[in-house]
């Protein structure tokens, strides 16, 4: 069963319609990505599942359990645009935000106390808020939406920022909660991101749901019939018509033959040329290419 | 239940536990005696120009013995005309000089008195030659009546009031009872004035900067928006609590440290340039003042006036605090746009404190009556009014109008709160904040 499902969610701004019929399930102990270009109500669905703004319409389920009017304490939000209370110890801060998501004081130490020593953040735990370098502040900030152990982990755009070694500490703690059976919701535009760490996905646009599912699965769906071959030899100067070249760049050349030329047709040419091929794959389209592609043709529609 | 605790907690040891806060609530108590302590020592130095005065009289009007030069100014009486003292001004040893000659009659009161200067002579200066001059004329009059100085006391007549009650008794209002009266609902007035201002804005203050570092929806996804700004209005208002407490300890004693201070110094020389009536009446009011007043105090019912302040004061707070929070949470970063909207309600408490002090003159007029009753005016006119013993029913009517208004307040900046602290960019009109209260 899913552990989030949103049916025909819907919220409006004034006249402006943020989010406009939403629905989309996300399983359990899976990493799923929500993407959308910038004002397609990403932030709007987000605010919704959390408890931070209630839906006008529609329905949020959190295991089975419909979650509109409340503030679900299974859920840990880490908001694009960070902030603590600058003046604040990040102990005290951590202490507190902790406390808030219903912990006690002695299991807030506790749990407190371990991932101050997996982050390798002893030496700067009693120092103020504002006196931390960002990546610093990144730390705290995972702390505090994962210190409470939630169900679900919600983060939007969790690696701006940070240096390479942070964004690895951090997708290794994110691994690490996955295989302990939290699911984790990503909200980013670096669509490199959603095809490295995502499973599922779901694609946000003008406040409606345009395209979710597997990742492999969509890219599969969107796949352009085109083919990359890289040579030994110097290639040819021409291939015949029905390869369609598509582009050439040294000893690589891609092609995107017509409907009735199959891959094996390809390379049974390459070798009848007696041209020694290095390697030779089908190209997937990128998730980029299909969050262009996708919004361009939802925008036309 | 337990979150709202949780923030008030939070809001408030941040802030009593800050340095800052610490200083400043010892400080500003010796900053009001530093004060205290300049405005006495300006007044004591009665400044005027540093100049050497010559009293011209070449017809004898005053007799060399009688004349003494005063402390401020140096005057000196001659006999020479002015023409003769013409050289003397070029040398510089005199800046002015004054020509006086003896009244044609007696009866005559208004004098033209010719001062020869190139000095500009500010108002300071002109008053002390003025009242020094007129002593002249004055004594040289009382001489030429054959008028004996005890005769001239004979003239006084000094009035004070003995109240007596007629169908009430209640002997033991004194005059001194409307004294401690206007002081203590002074204070009073003014505490509350003080702290509304600026506990209101500290809250406006910190819900920006919740929603500016967007803390906000971190908060917001673990504890409801009403929960947030009840935790922080009051947490703040704790903070005020302890600040009023000790400044209400420290105030008796910064009080008579100024008074220690001052009575022995100041007096004497401010006295002594008022006319004498003045002065006898202050000598006696000293006299009679201070254990009159003490005894007064004691007859002030404190157990209806102190809780009843705190209650106008937490009634006061609140109102303020939550128009203070709804506008923080609809303006964002703006101080200045923040400050524009403040601006009506700002008004209304400065206004509250000039109804307070004119109640501390007439606190049984209809104008501090009404204001009283009127919520944004009633915790500073109320709170003034209590120490000169309002009939019991008008402060409890005052304070339930009062507590009904912040309720009806608290629901609409609640409203407006919890949609303006999630609304990033565009500015809220008063349009908008008026559908934020109203809609869903």
């Amino acid at each position: 069963m899913s552990i989030l499902t949103l049916d025909h969610v819907c919220k409006t701004y004034q006249s402006q319609k943020a989010v406009d019929d939403v629905s989309f399930s996300v399983p359990r102990a899976c990493i799923y990505g929500m993407l959308g270009p910038n004002g397609a109500g990403k932030t709007t669905t987000i605010r919704m599942i959390t408890g931070i703004t209630h839906p006008d319409s529609g329905d949020v389920f959190i295991n089975g359990n419909r979650t509109n009017d409340t503030i679900p304490q299974e859920i840990g939000y880490m908001p694009e645009e960070r902030g603590l209370y600058k003046k604040m110890p990040v102990w005290d801060h951590l202490m507190y935000l902790a406390q808030l998501k219903g912990l006690d004081e002695s299991t807030a130490r506790k749990e407190l106390k371990e991932w101050i020593e997996r982050l390798e953040m002893k030496s700067w735990y009693t120092k103020k808020v504002e006196e931390l370098s960002k990546g610093m502040t990144q730390k705290a900030q995972f702390i505090a939406t994962v210190i409470h152990k939630p169900e679900i982990l919600i983060l939007d755009e969790p690696f701006s920022g940070l240096d390479p070694i942070s964004t690895n500490m951090i997708k290794d703690e994110i691994t690490r909660l996955k295989n302990e059976g939290t699911t984790i919701i990503f909200s980013t535009h670096r669509m490199e991101q959603v095809e490295e760490i995502c499973e599922r996905m779901v694609l946000i646009n003008k406040g409606r749901n345009v395209l979710d599912g597997n990742v492999e699965e969509i890219r599969k769906a969107h796949r352009q019939h085109l083919f990359e071959l890289v040579t030994e030899d110097e290639l040819p100067r021409s291939f015949p018509s029905q390869f369609n070249e598509v582009s050439r760049n040294g000893r690589k050349v891609q092609f995107k033959p017509d409907t009735t030329t199959h891959a094996s047709d390809l390379l049974k040419y390459f070798l009848d040329q007696n041209l020694h091929v290095n390697s030779f794959q089908e190209i997937f389209p990128s998730i980029n290419d299909i969050f262009i592609q996708t919004v361009e043709n939802s925008n036309r529609s | 239940m337990n979150k709202l605790w949780l923030i008030i907690k939070r809001e408030y040891t941040t802030r009593v536990f800050k340095k800052s806060f610490i200083l400043l609530t010892l400080l500003v108590p010796l900053g009001i005696v530093a004060f205290g302590v300049l405005v006495g020592y300006i007044m004591s130095r009665n400044s005027v120009q540093n100049i050497h005065v010559a009293i011209s009289d070449p017809q004898g009007m005053i007799e060399d013995s009688s004349f003494k030069s005063k402390k401020d100014i140096d005057y000196s009486l001659t006999k020479e005309s002015f023409d003769q003292l013409k050289t003397l001004m070029k040398d510089g040893q005199y800046q002015a000089v004054i020509e006086i000659a003896p009244p044609s009659n007696l009866q005559e009161t208004n004098f033209k008195i010719k001062v020869n200067t190139d000095e500009r002579l500010d108002i300071n200066t002109s008053e002390s030659i003025k009242s020094t001059i007129s002593k002249l004329y004055r004594n040289y009059k009382i001489k030429k009546l054959n008028l004996s100085d005890s005769t001239i006391n004979n003239l006084d007549a000094d009035i004070s009031l003995d109240r007596h009650g007629v169908f009430k008794d209640d002997a033991k209002i004194s005059n001194a009872s409307n004294a401690v009266g206007a002081i203590l609902g002074g204070i009073m007035g003014l505490l509350m004035y003080i702290f509304v201002l600026t506990q209101g804005m500290m809250v406006m203050r910190s819900v920006m900067e919740e929603k500016m570092n967007r803390i906000i929806e971190v908060i917001l996804s673990s504890v409801k928006p009403i929960q947030l700004m009840m935790g922080k209005i009051i947490g703040v208002g704790f903070v005020g609590l302890t600040q009023l407490m000790i400044w209400l300890i420290f105030m008796p004693l910064t009080g008579i440290i100024t008074g220690t201070l001052f009575s022995s110094r100041l007096k004497p020389q401010v006295v002594s340039s008022m006319d004498p009536n003045t002065q006898k009446a202050m000598e006696q009011a000293a006299d009679q003042g201070l254990s009159s007043i003490l005894s007064e105090l004691g007859h002030v019912h404190w157990w209806f006036i102190v809780p009843m302040f705190l209650l106008f004061f937490v009634g006061g707070y609140f109102l303020f605090a939550a128009i203070c929070a709804a506008i923080g949470s609809a303006v964002g970063d703006d101080q200045g746009e923040s400050q524009q909207i403040m601006m009506p309600f700002t008004l209304l408490i400065v206004m509250g404190l000039y109804l307070a002090m004119g109640a501390i003159r007439a606190p049984n007029s209809s104008l501090s009556v009404i204001s009283s009753f009127i919520p944004f005016f009633s915790p500073m006119v109320m709170s003034t009014r209590l120490a000169f013993d309002p009939p019991m029913w008008q402060p409890i009517l005052a304070l339930v109008i009062l507590i009904l208004t912040c309720i009806f307040f608290a629901f609409l900046a609640a409203r407006i709160y919890r949609t303006g602290i999630l609304m990033y960019g565009k500015k809220a009109s008063f349009k908008e904040l008026g559908k934020w209260m109203f809609s869903k």
